[in-house]
C-alpha cells in the first residue's frame, strides 16, 4: 500500500473524507449538469436559427426569383418599346410618303387636266379642269379682236407657252457712235411690248395673247396680236390658275376674230415689239 | 478496525473515487467540447442570416429600381400616344392614291419624266408613276424687284406647268440679265458686255427649259431645299449631274 494512503487513512477522519469526496465528485457533477443545461439551451437557439436560416433562404430564393422576373420584365418592355418605336416610326414614315405621293399626283393631275374654254356665245372664257368649271370671267371682245396686222385666224386649240407677271420691255439696241458704245437699257414708259401688254401676260403659240388692261391703249393697238379684252382681274386669275402647257379651246367659226386696223400714231418701234412678241 | 483492513478500504474508497472523478471529468470535457461545438454552429448559422439579409435588402432595392424604371419608361410610351384613327385615314388615302396611280399613270404611259414641287423646294425623277430618285433644289424665291432708274419690274417666280427638257449645255456661261445688274446696283452694261459673261454661276452643267428657265447648279448649296433663285431650278452638283447624265432632251418637266 502507498505510504500515503496509510498515512492518511491514520491521520484523517473517514467520515470527512467521505463527504468530502462526495461533494468534489457532487460538485463535479452539478458542472457537468449545468453544461448539459447550457449546452441544451444553445442546441435549442441553434435549432430555432436554423429554422429561420432556412425560412430566410427561401425568403432569398423568392426575392432572387422576383428579380430575375423583373429583370425580364424590364428587358421585354424595353424590347417592346423599341419595336412600338420601329412600328410607329414605319407607320409614320409610309403615312408621309403617301402623303407625299398623294400631293405630287394630285398637282400633276391638275397640270394634266386644267385648259381654258373661250365660248363667245357667252362671251366668258372658262378655266376648266377635267369637266368641271373652276372659274369664269366675262371677255370684252365678241368677236376677239386682232390688232396691227395680225392675222385673223385662230385654230381650234391654242397652248399657253410662256407667261410674264410684267410684261417685259424688249432689249434696247446698243450701236457704236464715234467709236464709242452707246446703250440705253429700255425705258417701262417707251416700250411699246410693255405699255400693249401691261400685267399678267399669258403667251400661246398663236397671236392669241392673253393680258390684262394695256398701259397705253394706243401701243396696244399697234403691237400685232390678237386679244381677249380682259379685265385686270380676270387676267390675274387666268395667270394664277392656268399653268406652261395648258390648252385654250376655241370657237371655230370664221367669224370669230375680227381684224382691227393699226392706228396711224402707232409708236415707231411697234415692228421690232412685233418681231419679239415671244 | 485493523490498520491493513482500514488501509484497504481506504484505497478502494479512493479507488472508486477516483474512477467517479475521472468519469465526471471525461463527461465534462465531452460536455464542454459539445458546447463549443454549438456555439461554432450558432455563429456560423447568425453569419449565413446575416448573409441572407443583406442579399434580400439587396434583391429588394433592385426591384424597387426596376419598378421605377418601368414606371418612368411606360411614362415615356404615354408621351406618344397612339392616334387610334391614324390607320384608318392612312387607309383612306392609299385607296385616293390609287385611284390617281391609275388617271395619271393612264396618261403619263410608263414615261421618264422630271417632277419639280416648288412648294417643297424637292425634285424627283419619275419613270410613269415609279420614283426613281429625290433631290434638294431651290425654286424662285418669291418677290418683285423695281429699276427705279427705268420703271422696269421683274417678279421672280418659277412658273408651274408642263414644260421639257428643249437641251442640255456642259460647262455653260451664263449671260447675265439685267436684272442681275439692278440687284446689285450695278449700272446695267450693254447686251454684247464682256461684264455680262460669268462662268462657272450655273455650275457645271445646265438643261433649259426655254423661256429663259434652266435646271442648273449652285455656288450656294446651303441654300437648297428653301427657295432661293430668280425662277430657275437649282440644284446640287452631284443630283445635277446625275439627271444631265440620264434625263434626255425632250423629257418632260412638271412644275408646280
Amino acid at each position: 500500500m502507498h505510504p500515503s494512503i496509510e498515512k492518511l487513512s491514520d491521520k484523517a477522519h473517514p467520515a470527512l473524507c467521505g463527504v468530502i469526496g462526495l461533494a468534489v465528485l457532487a460538485g463535479a457533477y452539478g458542472m457537468i449538469r449545468s453544461l448539459q443545461n447550457r449546452t441544451a439551451l444553445f442546441q435549442m437557439d441553434l435549432l430555432q436559427l436554423l429554422a429561420t436560416q432556412e425560412q430566410s433562404t427561401l425568403t432569398m430564393n423568392h426575392y432572387l426569383t422576383l428579380a430575375d422576373l423583373k429583370a425580364q420584365d424590364v428587358a421585354q418592355f424595353k424590347e417592346g418599346m423599341a419595336n412600338l418605336a420601329q412600328s410607329n416610326k414605319a407607320l409614320f414614315e409610309t403615312g408621309l410618303s403617301l402623303h407625299e405621293e398623294k400631293r405630287l399626283l394630285e398637282k400633276q393631275w391638275d397640270i394634266l387636266t386644267t385648259y381654258l374654254n373661250l365660248d363667245a356665245a357667252l362671251q366668258r372664257i372658262f378655266l376648266m379642269r377635267g369637266d368641271q368649271v373652276l372659274e369664269s370671267y366675262f371677255i370684252g371682245y365678241v368677236p376677239l379682236k386682232a390688232f396691227a396686222g395680225a392675222p385673223a385666224v385662230l385654230p381650234r386649240s391654242v397652248r399657253i407657252v410662256s407667261k410674264e407677271r410684267f410684261a417685259h420691255p424688249e432689249r434696247g439696241k446698243s450701236e457704236v457712235i464715234n467709236g464709242k458704245l452707246q446703250w440705253d437699257p429700255p425705258q417701262v414708259g417707251s416700250s411699246v411690248r410693255s405699255n400693249a401688254l401691261g400685267e399678267y401676260v399669258l403667251f400661246t403659240n398663236s397671236r392669241l395673247i392673253l393680258h390684262g388692261p394695256p398701259n397705253n391703249p394706243v401701243d396696244h393697238e399697234s403691237f400685232p396680236h390678237i386679244c381677249l379684252g380682259l379685265s385686270r382681274e380676270a387676267a390675274q386669275n387666268l395667270y394664277r390658275h392656268s399653268f406652261i402647257g395648258s390648252k385654250l379651246l376655241l370657237p371655230g367659226s370664221p367669224d370669230a376674230v375680227m381684224p382691227v386696223a393699226a392706228p396711224a400714231e402707232a409708236s415707231s418701234d411697234t415692228a421690232a415689239a412685233a418681231s419679239r412678241g415671244n | 478496525m485493523e490498520p491493513p483492513t482500514k488501509s484497504l478500504i481506504y484505497s478502494v474508497a479512493i479507488t472508486l473515487w477516483l474512477i467517479f472523478f475521472g468519469i465526471e471529468i471525461g463527461a465534462l470535457v465531452k460536455e464542454s467540447a459539445a458546447l463549443q461545438r454549438t456555439r461554432d454552429q450558432l455563429e456560423e448559422v447568425s453569419q449565413a442570416l446575416n448573409a441572407n439579409a443583406k442579399t434580400i435588402a439587396g434583391d429588394a432595392a433592385n426591384i424597387r429600381a426596376q419598378a421605377k424604371q418601368l414606371e418612368f419608361l411606360s411614362s415615356l410610351v404615354n408621351l406618344i400616344p397612339q392616334e387610334k384613327n391614324f390607320v384608318r385615314t392612312q387607309r383612306a388615302i392609299a385607296s385616293e392614291v390609287e385611284v390617281l396611280r391609275r388617271k395619271v399613270g393612264r396618261r403619263l404611259r410608263d414615261e421618264q419624266h422630271i417632277v419639280v414641287d416648288t412648294r417643297a423646294n424637292k425634285l424627283y425623277l419619275k419613270k410613269g408613276l415609279a420614283l426613281v430618285w429625290a433631290a434638294d433644289c431651290s425654286v424662285g424665291k418669291g418677290g418683285i424687284l423695281t429699276d427705279k432708274k427705268t420703271g422696269r419690274r421683274w417678279e421672280f417666280i418659277t412658273p408651274r406647268g408642263r414644260f421639257e427638257v428643249r437641251n442640255k449645255i456642259e460647262k455653260p456661261l451664263w449671260i447675265k440679265p439685267d436684272w442681275a445688274f439692278v440687284e446689285t446696283g450695278d449700272p446695267v452694261p450693254p447686251p454684247e458686255d464682256p461684264k455680262r459673261k460669268a462662268e462657272g454661276e450655273l455650275g457645271g452643267y445646265v438643261l433649259n427649259l426655254g423661256d429663259g428657265y434652266l435646271i442648273h447648279g449652285t455656288k450656294t448649296e446651303d441654300l437648297l431645299g428653301r427657295p432661293a433663285s430668280h425662277g430657275c431650278v437649282r440644284l446640287g452638283a452631284d443630283n445635277l449631274k446625275q439627271l444631265y447624265d440620264t434625263v434626255p432632251a425632250g423629257t418632260p418637266v412638271y412644275i408646280y
